[in-house]
């Protein structure tokens, strides 16, 4: 402190510092000057005395003036001794050498004992200057002692206070480990006095454990240096405290310890550690929170993260039960000892049971802890149980979903008092973060739940809407089928397939399974034949049920008209529809309905049609001559419009090969998606393209053409088609037929048949070039049924039919092969590279017309037609019939 | 079937003693002519008695000619009836083939000067 107040400027010091150096010269001459002054003082008394005494006392003249001078130097210093000295030789030789008061004496001896006194003077002089400096010297070194002494003591107070009010315990021991000295703070630290403490030996007061490492520190020590290490020393008290000790050994061979009381700081590390795992917990638990997907195993993974992470002995989730006695099941647990909770037989009821941590945390909906267990009455029920396992304090946080508390979290400890403010403080929420996982667990699960019960009601919904479904379509497709069963057997009939020459092939395609479409095929006498065709208004079972009477009713009308019938003639067919309609016409416009029909006469001898197209949508006629198409059309009104009406007919001529075609409305009315309608055009066209089709292959052609054109496989309206073609108009002047084994070595009867039967025929009309041509096209024909129809089997029959008419020769082969199908057959090449098709070939080119289809018996038909010739006027062979051929190159 | 052959300078003559050829007999025409094509490359068939031929007929006349032009030889055929001829001018084989009135024009079209 002296020290340091040295240093620091005295207050007004700085004013001395600034004073110029003249100043402080004066004032040093003025203090010399005095003090030489004052020198002269004891000169002037000892003269006085001097003078006083000198009648008593015989001066001696320099007797006292010795002591004056001394006093003078002691005064004035060296020079205040030398002038003391000189004044007073001037007041001795002034005053007391006689004559006295004359300046010049006549005793010039007296200047010996003068000199010798000035002398003796400057010497004493300078001998009390040294004195006085050795005096000075002496006083400042016992001022200085003095200092050094009281600091000395100073600092030796301080060392004591130091050492008796250090904050740290300063233990002094033997080398044996015998306490020498303990200071205040050490006793303190122990709970002993220092009576106690002596003598006591370091061992006592470290665990057992630690006894070696405490011989080896003491060896390490005596090698030399220091050691700092943590130990834990017994208390009076039985607690331990933790302190860090700094030892060595002095050099008087004494055991220094040092000793730090760390208790406190390693409880704070303790509880810093325990609140940075509780944060790691808490972290963990939230990453769980996030990955949970099922309530069970998030329980499961705080639990273990409480333990594993958080460094807690036990950790288990209860659910508070409704039950009668309001008990507490373990939902998930983790953490040694968990045969604890075999046994708990927790409640939270207020009860004994239900008084603990647990049933108090969810009863009050707050944490409660268990400091101690080994002394909290709440625990007395398990305590003896948890002691066991090594608990020393519980936690309960209440888990909490919504304003019910669900159950409790519950966390146990081994040493007491473990869980603090900040600790509880993040454990509760985590408590609430695991709550808040639970209850969005919970409504994800009862949101999956209510997804799956509606996706499953809605599955049973939709298998019994489709399961009503498929019964009303089953019950409709009964319905239906019935319905399409009865037209096709009451309303549609079958196409005639024994008319020699002609060809039928029909269509009824209902677009709801069942209409009021209908076609008739009447056989009243050889020679011709009568199809109705007719669409009655509407759709479904009520139109069915009409066309069905309209046809009974033609039915009727033509027994009734030919029944009548005086010359055997047959009715026409407009006084069969005049009938007819006569019949049904009430009836029609009482059901709010009508009919349209086209009555269509076929005279296949005379080459005559009559039709009575009433209301209907016409009749395409193809001329196979010259390949055009014509649409025959009445004015006639629809049966059930007008009472009274007089239906009319009208005649049209065909030639061989000429096909009729009869349609309903929905082919002419079947519309794209613009709206466009097919038309009779298009129809037409189409029916002119494919003139060469066979009727079964040209019905489906049509309606293949009119379902591109609405780009629909599904027709909004009914699709009823007649294909009639014939083939030959006239009576036949010849007709012949054979049976042949299907066997290739019975080819020349095969040609020796086609000559014959062409034999009677005039030359004009088929001549020998002609005859060889057809038995070559014969010959062809009948061996490729053979081969390929018959595949060569021997046993099988072919039945070869001749007929002549006035214009042509027709042979028809029947066979009970597959259907051939010559579009298949490849051309042969005429260079020879490749024979397949050669007999196909040489076939088409030596008759006119070649015809596969399927006869009345249901077998397949191969017919050859061979056009009588007619020369032109250069002579050149024309064909002048069928324009169409297949496999023309 | 057996066929008459005729060597004339070389020029092997064979003529095909049935009436028609068709699916019937063509088979037997090819087994009876496979020795004949063997040893022959110069060849002329005789059809003066074919009344009928059909397209396995021409086949089989087809297959012979194959048969000798692989070998380097020729084939030329002779004595068609109209009714033969207009079935080879109907698959147009009357340009495939050389086709001579008689065996003598035949086998003089192979150079040969018969003396």
């Amino acid at each position: 402190m002296a020290g340091i107040e040295r240093l620091r400027p005295v207050p007004g010091s700085s004013e001395k510092q600034v004073k110029p150096r003249s100043f402080r010269l004066a004032r040093g001459f003025q203090h010399v000057s005095l003090r030489i002054f004052l020198s002269l003082l004891p000169p002037i008394v000892v003269a006085v005395i001097q003078h006083l005494i000198w009648p008593l006392i015989e001066p001696h003249w320099w007797f006292f003036f010795y002591p004056a001078v001394f006093l003078s130097a002691w005064i004035g210093g060296v020079w205040g001794g030398i002038v003391s000295a000189g004044f007073s030789v001037v007041l001795v030789w002034w005053s007391f050498v006689p004559p006295v008061h004359i300046l010049f004496k006549d005793e010039p001896y007296f200047l010996i004992p003068a000199t010798v006194f000035f002398l003796m003077a400057i010497v004493f002089s300078l001998f009390q200057g040294r004195l006085k400096e050795a005096m000075e010297r002496t006083r400042q070194a016992l001022a200085e002692m003095r200092l050094s002494a009281r600091k000395l003591r100073e600092a030796y107070d301080q060392n004591a206070a130091l050492i008796t009010q250090a904050s740290d315990g300063i233990f002094i021991a033997d080398l044996d480990g015998r306490l020498l000295d303990v200071n205040e703070t050490g006793c303190l630290m122990l709970g002993y006095s220092l009576e106690e403490l002596i003598g006591q030996p370091l061992f006592s007061f470290i665990p057992p454990r630690d006894s070696e490492r405490l011989d080896r520190a003491r060896e390490q020590l005596l090698t030399g240096g220091f050691q700092i290490e943590e130990w834990s020393l017994l208390c009076k008290t039985g607690d331990w405290c933790v302190v860090e000790a700094s030892a060595k050994i002095l050099a008087d061979g004494r055991w220094q310890i040092f000793l730090r009381d760390i208790t406190a700081r390693k409880q704070v590390e303790k509880h810093l550690q325990q609140v940075r795992r509780a944060k790691d917990a808490l972290s963990k638990c939230n990453q769980a929170l996030i990955r949970a997907t099922d309530e069970a195993s998030l329980l499961k993974q705080v639990c273990d993260v409480i333990v594993q992470d958080a460094g807690y002995a036990l950790c288990w989730v209860g659910r508070a039960e409704h039950d009668e006695t309001k008990s507490v099941t373990v939902l998930a647990q983790s953490g040694l000892g968990a045969d604890y909770l075999d046994n708990l037989h927790i409640t939270w009821d207020d009860s004994e049971r239900g008084r603990g941590p647990t049933g108090t945390c969810i009863r009050t909906m707050r944490a409660v802890t268990a400091a101690d267990i080994a002394v909290d009455m709440a625990m007395a029920p398990w305590r003896q149980e948890a002691l066991g396992h090594g608990y020393a304090s519980s936690l309960a946080i209440p888990v909490m979903l919504g304003t019910e508390t669900a159950g409790a979290l519950m966390i146990y400890a081994t040493e007491a008092d473990a869980f603090q403010a900040k600790e509880m403080e993040m454990l509760t929420e985590l408590a609430n973060d695991l709550a808040y996982g639970v209850s969005a667990l919970r409504t994800r699960a009862e949101r999956e739940k209510a997804e799956r019960e509606l996706i499953s009601l809605n599955a049973e919904l939709e298998q019994r809407v489709l399961a009503r479904t498929r019964e009303v379509q089953t019950a409709r497709e009964h319905e239906f089928e019935i319905g399409r069963r009865i037209q096709e057997t009451l309303l549609v009939d079958p196409p005639p397939r024994h008319l020699p020459g002609v060809r039928i092939a029909t269509l009824a395609e209902p677009s709801q399974r069942i209409d009021g479409d209908f076609i008739v095929f009447m056989e009243p006498r050889g020679g011709s034949f009568d199809v109705v065709v007719g669409d009655v208004m509407g759709k479904g079972i009520p139109a069915a049920l009409l066309a069905a009477a309209t046809k009974a009713h033609l039915l009727k009308a033509l027994g009734q008209l030919s029944g009548i019938s005086a010359d055997g003639r047959l009715p026409e067919p407009k006084d069969i529809v005049t009938i007819t309609h006569a019949d049904i016409v009430h009836q029609l416009i009482s059901l709010d309905s009508f009919v349209t029909l086209c009555y269509a006469r076929i005279d296949h001898v005379s080459g005559v049609i009559e039709i009575v197209d009433c209301g209907h949508t016409g009749t395409v006629q193809l001329h196979a001559r010259t390949g055009t198409t014509q649409l025959l059309r009445g004015n006639n009104l629809p049966l059930g419009i007008r009472e009274s009406e007089i239906y009319e007919q009208q005649s049209f001529s065909f030639e061989a090969g000429d096909v009729l075609l009869f349609f309903s409305d929905g082919i002419t009315e079947a519309r794209d998606s613009a709206g466009e309608t097919f038309g009779p055009e298009r129809l037409q066209e189409c029916i002119r393209t494919h003139a060469q089709l066979e009727p079964d292959d040209l019905i489906h052609v049509i309606r293949n053409t009119v379902q591109d054109f609405c780009r629909s496989e599904f027709m909004t309206d009914d699709m009823t088609i007649v294909a009639v073609r014939l083939d030959q108009v006239g009576r036949s002047v010849m007709q012949a037929e054979m049976i042949i084994k299907s066997d290739l070595r019975q080819l020349f009867k095969v040609r020796e048949f086609v000559r014959s039967s062409c034999a009677g025929l005039p030359e004009t009309l088929l001549d020998e070039d002609g005859v060889s041509k057809l038995e070559l096209a014969v010959d062809e024909t009948v061996s490729n049924i053979m081969k390929h129809a018959h595949s060569g089997q021997t046993n099988l029959k072919i039945l070869i039919e001749a007929e002549a008419f006035a214009e042509r020769m027709v042979f028809r082969l029947h066979h009970g092969g597959p259907t051939f199908q010559p579009k298949a057959v490849c051309l042969p090449q005429l260079n020879g590279s490749r024979q397949s098709g050669l007999g196909l070939y040489i076939t088409s080119k030596c008759v006119d017309d070649v015809r596969y289809y399927q006869d009345a018996d249901g077998s397949n038909c191969i017919a050859l037609t061979k056009v009588f010739r007619k020369h032109s006027r250069n002579g050149s062979e024309i064909p002048w019939k069928f324009q169409s051929k297949i496999g023309r190159t | 079937m057996e066929i008459p052959v005729e060597n004339r300078q070389n020029v092997i003559v064979a003529e095909i003693p049935a009436k028609e050829i068709d699916a019937g007999n063509s088979g037997d025409l090819k087994i009876a002519m496979a020795k004949i094509l063997e040893n022959s490359s110069k060849l002329v068939i005789d059809f003066q008695r074919i009344q009928f031929i059909d397209s396995s007929g021409l086949g089989a006349i087809l297959s012979f000619l194959r048969q000798v032009s692989a070998r380097g030889g020729d084939l030329k055929l002779c004595g068609m009836t109209k009714q033969v001829r207009a079935a080879f001018e109907l698959v147009r084989m009357h340009r495939v083939f050389d086709i001579f009135e008689n065996r003598e024009e035949a086998v003089r079209a192979f150079g040969v000067t018969e003396g």
